[in-house]
């Protein structure tokens, strides 16, 4: 049975050969200590960029949307860019909690827990920007369907927007629900090592009296396993409906069959991206090179290059599509996208997206740390302009000549976006100090099963 | 009731697994294991049945996407139906992404729901552990005592064959009330407390209909509308009503490339062409030479309109050779450009009313002699 497995990691899966306990130890040491130097910086600067953003938020929702660069013409361009950016980073947490679990990819339990985690913060970025697109994001609520006195007056379900609204707050719940769920024994291992304290009592609280009983063991497992179930066609759907946003509509540049796939790869794409930034860091920071190894990052490249040439198909696709269709409209669009005002945002969409992940075919690139850190960073800006690419090139030059403009962001919107930065990046600096960055029990699992299948192999 | 219990704590999962395994063949019952992760194949050696949970998850989702699908349908097609686009009401498509999304929302809730209920795990429940560490490196199996005193023998031997690292005897009390317990009746008696004060309150305060709902930042909802021909506050230049770009074309017209020369005039002759014309069109085009033409070129296009005599020097005939020899592009490039003394009607009659004129014109000329 054991030798059957195909997706068979050869080098064991942690390095150091571990006890259980010493994982634990491992695990918990950075909760445990007083945080340091780095972190306080790191915090500081995260913070201090969340209040930026909630300065201009305040700002934006007294004056009115008018403060955005936006134009008649341009009427999505900074906030949608973030939004789709956003989402898009979430979409890696769920690739490797859930796609990854049913493809039975042993090597996710070193880094689901924080690439959750991610996906939630980067869902609560990416909520931001519609919220305050809708103008009055105090009615915001107003995008859900609920007994009102205008009639009841009810959405029109055949929006994409509200199609949108929909997906991504399920993605929100569910991931929440997915990321709480695993995250209960942890909270048990470290509630079972506290002293009594404050601390102790709200651990204790959140992880429900879980004590490891095998019949629970048993029925979570398959609960895991549904969720797992549940999530992938979510994760899926959420960002085929976000490109709906775009695809149903008759403009060109954006009237295309090929944008769920497109969007989705990019999502993976951007976000395994994140993931590596996240992690590199993470692991020198705290300490865990044992558990997220240079083979880890192995494989996140392989899978960044595995998506950088989807990406990289789509932008042809989009071509030879114009091309093909014998459209002018069509045509002009990606013309005018490759070579019009904006081509300077083109280029560097292409080449941080395309070009240069290619690096990664070689061994040694991967093996150098900060040559990956470099490479994923250069990702996250391609993918930010793939979105801005699309969306104000597509709309800045539309059908009617007499109509077309510019676009440049306002100081608002730029804070904005420094602001959802600092929002993810303070959570998560949060989440690293408080929570266990490794799922423990999965890889205190994994490890047992790595080391069964091996002794099985050899014998 | 009370039961004896004999516990053995293992190091690693596979001696807790066959430790398992050998109660289960020895007909002992196993109450339960404690184990830090998952260990695969436990289950089965503890003899528990498959979960039902998978069904919780299926029922609650097909209850999720059937709730959603009706709510769906009957918001659009019977409570309000608004046209959208031109979209059937029952656009039963449109429908399915949602459906899909609160499906998955219901079945993931519901399951976990069901999990927690079932294996009894509720926010600030303690339970005590049998052994420390279980949720660490230890692995703790539990064994029910029967009446024998040989079981405990028994027990013990079987465990040490295993590898136990320690065995331990214990008494369970049956279900008693923890701390746990008693702290999750508090929180439920603030929460009573809290929901009852709401209600009050919520009773208690007296609502003026009279008093208009407070508006937040008003602007949005109330629009400034600004003056089409005032100066205006967003673009800086020029006013409200923006000046057209260069090159603008009115909707439905066509532009000509001509200038008011009896050169280009001979040349519309040539290049241009009448449309199809029927006989409402020529009525149409009746009626318009009566308005505008026949003050100076008479009702029949000899030249002999009101205004000739009082003094304005009269037009050419239009039943004269000269008019009839005029191709149909020639007469309308004069009814567009004027010709001399005659003005342009570019400004005032359309180019397909213009049309109809000229067949007019050319009707007169066939039904009468000069
Ligand atoms: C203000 C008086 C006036 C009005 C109104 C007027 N015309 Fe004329 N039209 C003239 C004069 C004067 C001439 C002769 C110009 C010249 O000497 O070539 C003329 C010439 C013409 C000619 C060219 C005849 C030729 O043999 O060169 C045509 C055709 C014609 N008019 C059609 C019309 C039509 C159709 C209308 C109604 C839309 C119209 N005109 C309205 C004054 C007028």
């Amino acid at each position: 049975m054991a030798e059957a497995m195909p997706t068979r990691m050869r080098l064991p899966l942690i390095d150091g050969d571990k006890s259980l306990a010493q994982v634990t130890r491992d695990v918990c040491a950075p909760l445990d200590r007083r945080a340091g130097f780095p972190w306080w910086a790191a915090f500081l600067l995260s913070f201090s960029a969340l209040g930026v953003g909630l300065v201009a938020i305040g700002y934006q929702m007294v004056t009115g949307v008018g403060v955005w660069g936006e134009n008649n013409s341009v009427g999505w361009a900074f906030d949608i860019t973030n939004f789709v950016f956003w989402i898009g980073i979430g979409h890696a947490g769920t690739l490797i909690s859930a796609i990854l679990f049913l493809l039975r990819q042993r090597w996710r339990t070193s880094v689901n827990r924080a690439a959750e985690a991610m996906t939630l913060f980067a869902v609560m970025c990416a909520g931001i920007f519609p919220i305050i697109h809708v103008g009055r994001p105090w009615v915001a609520y107003w995008l859900l369907p609920y007994p009102n006195f205008r009639g009841s007056l009810w959405i029109n379900f055949r929006s994409p927007l509200a199609w949108d609204a929909f997906a991504i707050s399920t993605y929100f719940v569910i991931s929440a629900t997915f990321w709480y769920v695993g995250l209960i024994p942890d909270l048990a291992t470290i509630r079972d090592r506290l002293a009594p304290g404050l601390r102790q009592r709200i651990v204790s609280f959140f992880s429900l009296g879980w004590d490891g009983s095998g019949r629970t063991w048993h029925r979570y497992e398959l609960v895991y396993l549904l969720l797992a179930g549940l999530g992938t066609p979510l994760v899926l759907s959420v960002h085929t409906i976000v490109s709906w946003d775009f695809a149903t509509s008759v403009l060109p540049g954006w009237h295309a069959t090929i944008f769920p796939p497109y969007f989705v790869a990019g999502a993976i794409f951007s976000g395994m991206a994140m993931v590596l930034t996240l992690m590199i860091i993470s692991r020198a920071v705290l300490d865990l090179r044992d558990y997220i190894t240079s083979r880890h990052i192995d494989v996140m490249c392989k899978l960044v290059i595995a998506t950088s040439g989807m990406v990289g198909l789509a932008y042809i696709t989009e071509f030879f599509t114009a091309a093909y269709s014998g459209n002018t409209y069509e045509q002009f669009a990606f013309l005018n996208r490759a070579f019009g005002p904006f081509a300077w945002a083109y280029w560097t969409m292409v080449s941080c997206n395309v070009l240069i992940p290619q690096v990664l075919w070689f061994r040694a690139v991967r093996r150098r740390v900060s040559a990956v850190l470099v490479v994923a960073l250069l990702v996250n800006v391609g993918m930010w302009f793939e979105r801005f690419v699309i969306i104000v090139t597509s709309l800045h030059r539309g059908f009617l000549p007499a109509s077309w403009t510019g676009y440049a962001p306002t100081i608002v919107e730029v804070a904005t976006l420094v602001g959802s930065f600092g929002l993810f990046f303070t959570a998560f600096l949060l989440f690293c100090r408080f929570i266990p960055v490794i799922a423990m029990a999965e890889v205190k699992g994994a490890m047992a099963a790595d080391r069964h299948e091996r002794s099985g192999v050899s014998a | 009731m009370s039961r004896s219990l004999v516990v053995g704590s293992f190091e690693n999962g596979e001696d807790i697994l066959s430790a398992a395994r050998a109660a289960r063949v020895a007909g002992l019952t196993i109450v339960d294991t404690y184990t830090p992760y998952a260990v695969h194949g436990l289950d089965t050696a503890m003899g528990l049945a498959p979960s039902r949970l998978s069904w919780v998850c299926l029922v609650a989702g097909l209850t999720g996407a059937i709730l959603k699908l009706w709510f769906e349908w009957w918001t659009a097609v019977v409570d309000w139906p608004v046209n959208v686009g031109g979209k059937p009401d029952n656009s039963l498509p449109a429908f399915v992404p949602i459906t899909f999304e609160v499906m998955v929302l219901f079945a993931g809730l519901a399951t976990v729901g069901a999990l927690f209920a079932v294996a009894r795990l509720w926010p600030g429940r303690r339970r005590p552990a049998l052994v420390p560490r279980t949720t660490d490196d230890r692995f703790a199996l539990v064994i029910e005592q029967t009446s024998a005193e040989e079981t405990t023998a028994r027990v013990r031997a079987l465990f040490e064959e295993h590898r136990a690292v320690a065995v331990t005897e214990h008494v369970d009390e049956g279900r008693t009330c923890g701390r746990g317990q008693t702290a999750m009746k508090a929180l439920n008696v603030v929460l009573a407390l809290a929901l009852l004060a709401a209600i009050g309150a919520n009773a208690a305060l007296d609502r003026d209909p009279a008093v208009p709902a407070r508006d937040y930042l008003p602007e949005m909802a109330y629009s400034l509308a600004a003056e089409s021909y005032a100066a205006d506050p967003a673009f800086g230049s020029g006013g409200v009503l923006q000046v057209p770009p260069d090159g603008t074309i009115a909707r439905g017209a066509s532009p000509l490339h001509y200038l008011a020369t009896p050169a280009d005039a001979l040349r519309a002759g040539l290049e241009l062409s009448a449309p199809p014309i029927d006989q409402q069109a020529l009525r149409r085009g009746a009626t318009l030479f009566q308005t505008f033409c026949a003050i100076c070129h008479g009702d029949t296009g000899v030249g002999n309109g009101p205004v000739v005599a009082r003094g304005f020097p009269p037009p050419v005939s239009l039943l004269a050779p000269h008019a009839r020899d005029m191709k149909d592009g020639q007469i309308f490039h004069v009814l567009t450009y004027g010709q001399l003394n005659m003005p342009p009607y570019a400004s005032q009659i359309d180019a397909v009313d213009r049309w109809r004129i000229v067949a007019y014109v050319r009707q007169l000329q066939g039904s009468q002699q000069p």
